[in-house]
């Protein structure tokens, strides 16, 4: 995924620009306020952005226009609530993809919640919920707002590692606080209030 | 404070109560097996489904919509519900009889003066009823969830018909409301259907109409096959509340 010039935000709030190129695993940091979490709505589609993007030799956002969310070859995973919280585990990967992969389910631990409603499962087991939403979407770049919060320390280099395996080929940009996370990426994009540089 | 209430409550009984002691209770009850009692419940009760069906699927998608946040069109939306309703009617009267537009509508469907007025008329007024309940229930989704749903290519009616699990108590909820509201409905309905015995005679119009022509016996019947309906859909609501909760 390439991006150029990039300016997102709100009416009265606006970040960028920014420009860089996702060449495996891009990691964004950055203090509280810097636009991290924009960012992915705004890459997504889901809010005001100025700029190019262009994911595998298509051009999906040029200057004001771009495709819609669902038209868009990415798939995002925000931070507070990945998968509708009245349906069930089952329901809510259905909306994702046509089958349920338990291979999947299975390495993330949370097989046996199938039909449990998400409402009644942890942060950390609803944001596994919302990793296998994106992974199963076979969308070519995946955009994860802080995947690691809520999992517990121990478990979260097996999140990394299932990720990392079952997205083989394609883009991510996760947003994360975790400096620990670094290791998995290939570049980082550190953020700061209006600025940003990419290191 | 519960006695204000039971103070409340006991002074709109006696009120009801009370129309009894104008006319004989077998009177009024031999009433409701009259023809045109009968014609303007079963009336009321058809066109006020109908319009309930008609406002909840337009209101479902439009409030999802407002919900995303939306300052003009709203208030706009909503301002039938605080015209008064005989300028609600009066708007669509002149709308669908004086200009080129509403003529044309009106040649296909017949709506002025006529049973298809009465169903209009009933669903402008209550549309806004549904929105509001409808909005407030949507905008407890997350925005970021239906974003990443969307991304995953889950959009339109079928991200909406799985959203509707979730708001389906409001949806229940605003349909009574609607209903009820359709029922009672006269301002706007007696403008743009008129009031015409055996046509488009809903129970509110054939009060007016028979308080007119003083039968009181069949306005008192009316009035309380109209008080037992509402009685009823505000039982179940509460019903609905209860079991909500």
């Amino acid at each position: 995924m390439r991006v150029k010039d990039f300016r997102y935000g709100y009416r009265s709030l606006e970040f960028g620009p920014l420009s860089f190129e996702v060449n495996g695993v891009l990691a964004v940091m950055g203090p509280n306020g810097a636009g991290k979490s924009s960012l992915l709505r705004a890459l997504v589609g889901g809010i005001k952005a100025f700029g190019y993007i262009e994911v595998d030799g298509k051009v999906i956002h040029n200057g004001k226009k771009g495709l819609k969310p669902e038209k868009r070859p990415i798939a995002y995973v925000p931070q507070k609530d990945p998968a509708i919280p009245f349906l069930t585990v089952e329901e809510n990967l259905m909306l994702a993809s046509k089958e349920i992969d338990e291979d999947l389910l299975d390495e993330l631990g949370i097989k046996k919640y199938l039909n449990v409603k998400v409402a009644k499962l942890s942060g950390g087991q609803r944001k596994r919920v919302g990793i296998a939403m994106a992974l199963s979407s076979k969308k070519k770049v995946l955009l994860l707002d802080e995947p690691l919060s809520g999992i517990d320390p121990e478990s979260r280099e097996l999140v990394i590692d299932v990720i990392l395996k079952r997205s083989k080929g394609k883009d991510i940009v996760w947003v994360t606080h975790f400096e620990d996370v670094l290791k998995f990426s290939n570049s980082v994009l550190r953020l700061q209030p209006v600025r940003s540089n990419l290191s | 404070m519960k006695p204000l209430a039971y103070v409340l409550a006991s002074l709109w009984l006696l009120a009801l109560l009370s129309l009894f002691t104008v006319v004989k209770p077998q009177d009024v009850f031999g009433m409701v097996f009259n023809p045109e009692v009968q014609y303007a419940l079963a009336l009321s009760i058809i066109t006020s489904s109908i319009s309930t069906v008609l406002v909840m699927l337009l209101a479902f998608p439009t409030a999802y919509e407002l919900s995303k946040g939306s300052k003009f069109l709203e208030p706009l939306l909503s301002l039938p519900n605080a015209m008064p309703p005989v300028a609600v009617g009066a708007t669509l009267l002149i709308f669908f009889s004086r200009t080129y537009l509403g003529s044309l509508i009106n040649s296909l469907l017949h709506i002025v003066f006529s049973i298809p007025g009465l169903v209009i008329a009933q669903s402008v007024v209550s549309f806004p009823l549904a929105l509001k309940p409808l909005k407030s229930a949507f905008k407890t989704i997350d925005e970021d969830v239906i974003l990443a749903l969307r991304s995953y290519g889950c959009h339109g009616l079928r991200l909406l018909s799985k959203l509707f699990k979730g708001i389906k108590d409001s949806f229940k909820s605003a349909s009574l409301l609607v209903f009820s509201r359709s029922l009672a409905e006269f301002g706007a309905s007696v403008t743009l259907a008129g009031a015409i015995r055996f046509k488009t005679e809903t129970l509110p119009i054939a009060i007016y109409l028979n308080l007119e022509s003083g039968d009181v016996a069949k306005v008192i019947s009316l009035i309380a096959i109209s008080a037992i309906l509402a009685f009823l859909i505000l039982s179940i609501s509460m019903r609905w509340e209860v079991d909500e909760s």
